[in-house]
């Protein structure tokens, strides 16, 4: 008995057979229902724009039967009511509703049957404006937060999609070099996930990472196979290969403009190659992406070339020019003894061991002064070097260190001490050097919010080094012959547009805004190009606006999603990553990186 | 032999759209030849509220609340349509304690909305207190849907892919104690239904529908099964239907007295079906979602308590649907009704538009023309 | 006849089948659809349950931290309260109670 009844399981009602008809032939086929038996269901008639398109359901043998016909506006249908009487309600509505004209019909209520509002009144739902229906999209939090606004709930999806090459094209939409962000960015993003309320954000970054590392495995290069737009004859001067000017010369490039990039060092690469150590950012990757992307843009890239004049550069026939010259002026000690020998500020020591692949004698024992990812840097650095005592002063508390958590919890593992509230007093020449320091305690706040440290009463301290490391900041210093206005910091004056006080020339990246990050200088590159275009003539490049043509939506599975763990970045043992600058992360496996992925909640869904 | 000529005089005069027995607005104009109704003119339209526009305008995943509110008594066979449709459009299959579930929910709808209507019914015929009676009855069903999910009328539980709430061991328990005791109470009201001369002095012989009428003017529900024709959507087999052993009530006498005890029976029925579906109901999910957007051409056809409704659902792959079409049963019933309505007398009017049970909520949801010419 | 003595004793000696609502409550049954209490620790105004919801009785300030919900435009399906991802809505058990004048309740961080 169960068998029989499950065997009559229901029978799908969908659309079963479905004639064309039009007002000629309408007749025949329903003369050939009435025939056989047929019922009438009702008639639906749709707006299609220019026509309408009335649809006839008839119902025989438990099956539904469709006739579709097309009528243009003005032309009069013929009724069936002849035939089956009954047709009349509906023909009455869509003849007051639509406007859909029929001849003969048996009652006719002559467009009183249903009362229209004659105006818009009030309805349960949200009104609508105009015949297009609303669609509420947004950008999602970590978007927001990213100062190049990358879409990143798009790369997201492609990344568990498996489409890597897509994941790869988003990113470069908006921040061009995948590949080094996925190793050294600070991740605004990844603090912005909503998920980071229990304390389980994305993994952002690695995941980008992996489309760049993907990507290269499955093309065998980071090269694209990307057209350029047509050539507009204009010429542009890029000043400074670093993230900044790298940006900006392949947006420029590739909106058809022809580039110069003019880069002081033998190698391309700015702050990203003297400043990020090689255990995190590896410098054939580096070098591969941004030849790859140079390429892609038909740039002249001419390093070893060191711009002193402006003037005479511009007398070579650029149309405009854009300076992203970084900073290298590093900040002084000030305090006696900093000229000592044994005394190096980071930009000397950092630029020795990552350009010229030295590796300089530190000593046993070294102290960094500083508290900011380059003093991070230099203190892993010279643990690599085979310092085995490296202490770092710090003079404020480890709450207010400017530098990004994971650094400073990777130089703990690596046995790197911290000294919290101490400061440099005098450095007392000799072999090894001797630093007094004075302890400090917290004070009032100073203007940036943070409590100003005051002196201890009676707190001194000595320590012996064989190497001190100074890594308190650094600033921009314009060289004169630029001939632009600088402010009293020495960063370029630019206004909204990136433009300086000098015609033509345009500016960005930690020439104009002091020392920042990488994927704000990227930021800046392609704002400035889509300006620089502008004044060439050009179009401009396009804001960060969400894709209305393109509908998301929430997974189906979410409590699954919820319940899956956080994926934890693979990484180096501590005792064996301080014998080689080897890279300290790995990237993520296929399976760990789409499950990573699919826990995306999508913010930027439709409504 | 004088030919005597007779001066008719018709008077017509209108019906509604506000009366007693009504429970929602039509007006009927009758044109009467001295109590003797020769001409019936329909007029609609006032409970019209643009619901087909409004269901293309929002997204589609909000609508089965929009849908449910087409009609307070059909409700829950409106949500699980709408449900159907968009299952059919995002190829979704649906648990099959889901589909249990939503067939004990709906006869519990259908029992609740017949209850109604013979509360209404009798006190149309002039029978108040059987229609407090009734009513009284109806609460037993009322809190148990309280029990259910929350609300007494709308449960609001069909969610795309199956349904969001779920019943334990102790729920189900108490349905079967409410369905005993609901069906001790309609024994106790069966005689009056089923013996008492002064009820049927009313019903028996009037609006009589003869059966190849009743086919050629399209009714459906309890309207047709009462002129002897077998014409149930629940034999399609959709949801759990098709393990369930039933068949279409029907009675030969095609006129208001058998329709009234074809509703009265399909109570029993339901009461059965309830009990018999709860029994089977197996353990398993209850939803199965995706992430797909609805796209093609869809056709539902439901049996709601006063008929078969049907939905048809266009879609094209974004949130918004292009096009929704529902035909409620109350709709393809007014003709009949016109017809029936004939040769019939003033005071027969109540009992013979009742007995079609017009829901005109459900009838009047016709595209909305926008003002701004579309 | 003994029929309609019986009926009539019946109903004569049986309590009342209707509740003197306001005064007098009917029986509460446990998980009724009530009204809704946002928790605003939880909440990160994202704006889904604004956008779900089908009558529009959620309104949201992002910068200043409130929501503005309205009982009497509220439907009480509480799709909000499933969708909400941080949970930081949670329904209450009540039936809500009649006012005299039409006010939106507000929740403040």
């Amino acid at each position: 008995m169960m068998d029989q009844l499950a065997l009559r399981t229901q029978t799908e009602t969908g659309v079963e057979q479905e004639t064309q008809v039009s007002p000629e032939t309408l007749f025949l086929y329903v003369n050939q229902f009435k025939a056989q038996g047929a019922r009438f269901i009702t008639i639906t008639t749709r707006d299609m724009g220019d026509d309408f398109q009335v649809i006839y359901h008839f119902e025989k043998d438990n099956q539904v039967y469709n006739l579709y016909m097309t009528v243009e506006k003005e032309k009069v249908v013929p009724s069936i009511t002849g035939l089956y009487s009954v047709a009349f309600i509906a023909e009455n509505e869509s003849q007051d509703l639509l406007g859909l004209k029929f001849s003969d019909m048996n009652i006719d209520f002559g467009g009183k049957m249903f009362k229209v509002a004659p105006d818009v009144g009030t309805c349960l739902l949200k009104m609508v404006d105009g015949p297009r229906p609303p669609i509420m999209r947004k950008l999602s939090k970590c978007t927001e937060e990213c100062p190049a606004m990358v879409d990143i709930p798009r790369y997201i999806r492609q990344v568990e999609k498996g489409d890597v090459e897509g994941a790869y094209n988003t990113i470069i939409d908006r921040a061009p070099l995948p590949a080094i962000l996925g190793r050294v960015c600070f991740a605004p993003c990844q603090e912005g996930c909503r998920q980071e309320l229990e304390t389980k954000p994305i993994q952002i970054r690695m995941l980008k990472r992996y489309a760049a590392d993907c990507f290269k495995d499955q093309n065998g290069g980071l090269l694209r196979d990307v057209e350029r737009k047509p050539s507009t004859g204009k010429r542009v001067a890029v000043v400074g290969g670093g993230p900044a000017g790298v940006s900006a010369a392949y947006y420029l490039g590739m909106l058809g403009h022809g580039v110069t990039l003019l880069e002081k060092g033998k190698t391309l690469g700015g702050a990203m190659l003297w400043g990020i150590p090689k255990y995190r950012l590896p410098k054939d990757v580096m070098k591969e992406e941004i030849e790859a992307r140079m390429t892609e843009a038909g740039v002249e890239v001419k390093p070893g070339v060191e711009v002193e004049d402006l003037g005479d550069l511009m007398a070579e026939g650029y149309d405009a020019c854009f300076l992203a010259v970084g900073a290298e002026k590093c900040n002084s000690l000030r305090c006696e003894g900093e000229e000592s020998e044994g005394v190096i500020n980071f930009i000397d020591f950092l630029t020795a061991v990552n350009v010229r692949n030295e590796t300089p004698d530190v000593g046993r024992r070294v102290v960094v002064i500083g508290g900011g990812n380059s003093a991070m840097d230099s203190a892993r650095t010279a643990r690599r070097l085979g310092a085995e005592e490296v202490t770092v002063f710090y003079r404020r508390t480890e709450d207010e260190m400017p530098a990004s958590i994971d650094e400073v919890h990777g130089a703990v593992e690596e046995g790197i001490d911290f000294d919290f509230l101490s400061t440099q007093l005098t450095i007392h020449p000799g072999k090894p050097l001797r630093i007094e320091y004075q302890y400090m305690v917290p004070g009032e706040p100073d203007e940036s919010g943070r409590r100003r440290p005051v002196p201890m009463e009676g707190g001194h301290g000595f320590l012996e080094a064989d190497t001190v490391i100074a890594a308190i900041g650094y600033n921009v210093m314009v060289p004169q012959g630029f001939d632009v206005e600088v402010d009293r910091r020495g960063r370029i004056v630019i206004d909204d547009d990136y433009r300086t006080s000098r015609e033509c020339v345009y500016a960005g990246g930690d020439a104009a805004f002091g020392t920042s990050n990488v994927i704000s200088a990227l930021r800046d590159g392609r704002a400035a190009a889509s300006s620089i275009d502008r004044f060439l003539g050009g179009e401009g490049l396009s804001e960060a606006e969400p894709d209305m043509d393109e509908f998301v939506q929430r997974q189906a599975d979410l409590d699954e999603i919820r319940s899956r763990r956080q994926a934890k970045i693979p990484e180096m043992d501590p005792v064996e990553r301080v014998k080689s600058f080897e890279e300290i992360e790995k990237v993520f496996d296929r399976c760990t990186a789409e499950r990573e992925a699919g826990r995306c909640w999508r913010c930027d869904w439709n409504e | 032999m004088n030919k005597q000529v007779e001066e008719v005089k018709t008077t017509v005069f209108p019906f509604g759209p506000q009366h007693p027995v009504l429970p929602e607005p039509i007006q009927l104009r009758f044109v009467v030849e001295e109590e003797e109704i020769v001409d019936v003119i329909p007029q609609l339209g006032y409970v019209h509220r643009g619901i087909e526009k409004a269901i293309e305008l929002n997204d589609y995943r909000r609508n089965i609340y929009l849908c449910e509110r087409i009609c307070g008594i059909c409700n829950y066979m409106h949500g699980m349509a709408y449900c159907e449709s968009i299952e059919k459009l995002t190829d979704t299959m649906v648990p099959l304690r889901a589909k249990y579930l939503r067939t004990v929910w709906s006869e519990l709808g259908r029992l609740q909305s017949h209850l109604l209507w013979l509360g209404l019914f009798s006190e149309g015929v002039g029978f108040e207190s059987l229609f407090m009676q009734i009513w009284r009855i109806r609460e037993i069903v009322l809190e148990l849907n309280e029990a259910t999910a929350g609300h007494r009328i709308h449960l609001s539980t069909n969610v795309i892919g199956g349904v969001n709430m779920d019943m334990d061991e102790g729920l189900v328990n108490r349905y079967y104690t409410d369905m005993d005791r609901l069906r001790k109470e309609m024994d106790t009201l069966a005689p009056v239904f089923y013996k008492d001369k002064a009820f049927q002095e009313k019903q028996v012989g009037k609006g009589v529908l003869p059966k190849k009428d009743a086919v050629h003017l399209g009714a459906v529900g309890p309207t047709i099964r009462g002129s002897g024709i077998p014409q149930d959507m629940r034999k399609n087999y959709y949801e759990a239907y098709g393990f369930l052993d039933f068949e279409p009530v029907t009675y030969d006498g095609d006129d208001v007295y058998s329709r009234t005890l074809v509703r009265f029976d399909e109570v029993y029925q339901s009461i059965d079906l309830i009990e018999a579906a709860l029994k089977q109901m197996p353990e398993g999910p209850i939803v199965d979602k995706n992430d797909r957007f609805p796209d093609g051409v869809a056709i539902v056809r439901v049996e709601q308590p006063r008929g078969e409704c049907f939905y048809y659902a266009v879609g094209n792959g974004t949130i918004h649907l292009e096009r929704m079409r529902i035909r409620t049963p109350t709709l393809p019933n007014i003709p009949p009704l016109l017809h029936m309505l004939k040769g019939y007398e003033i005071s027969d009017i109540p009992a013979i538009v009742h007995s079609i049970d017009p829901c005109m909520a459900c009838a009047e949801r016709i595209t909305y023309v926008d003002k701004g010419g579309q | 006849m003994p029929k309609m003595l019986d009926n009539i004793l019946r109903n004569l000696f049986s309590k009342p089948a209707t509740v003197r609502y306001p005064f007098e409550k009917p029986e509460h049954v446990p998980g009724t659809r009530g009204e809704l209490s946002f928790d605003m620790s939880r909440c990160d105004q994202c704006q889904d349950c604004e956008r779900l919801c089908p009558s529009g009785a959620i309104k949201v300030d992002v910068e200043g931290k409130r929501i503005e919900w309205d009982p009497y435009k509220c439907m009480y399906c509480h799709l909000c309260v499933r969708s909400c991802m941080h949970e930081a809505i949670t329904p209450l058990d009540n039936v809500q109670p009649p006012g005299y004048r039409l006010e939106k309740k507000v929740f403040e961080a």
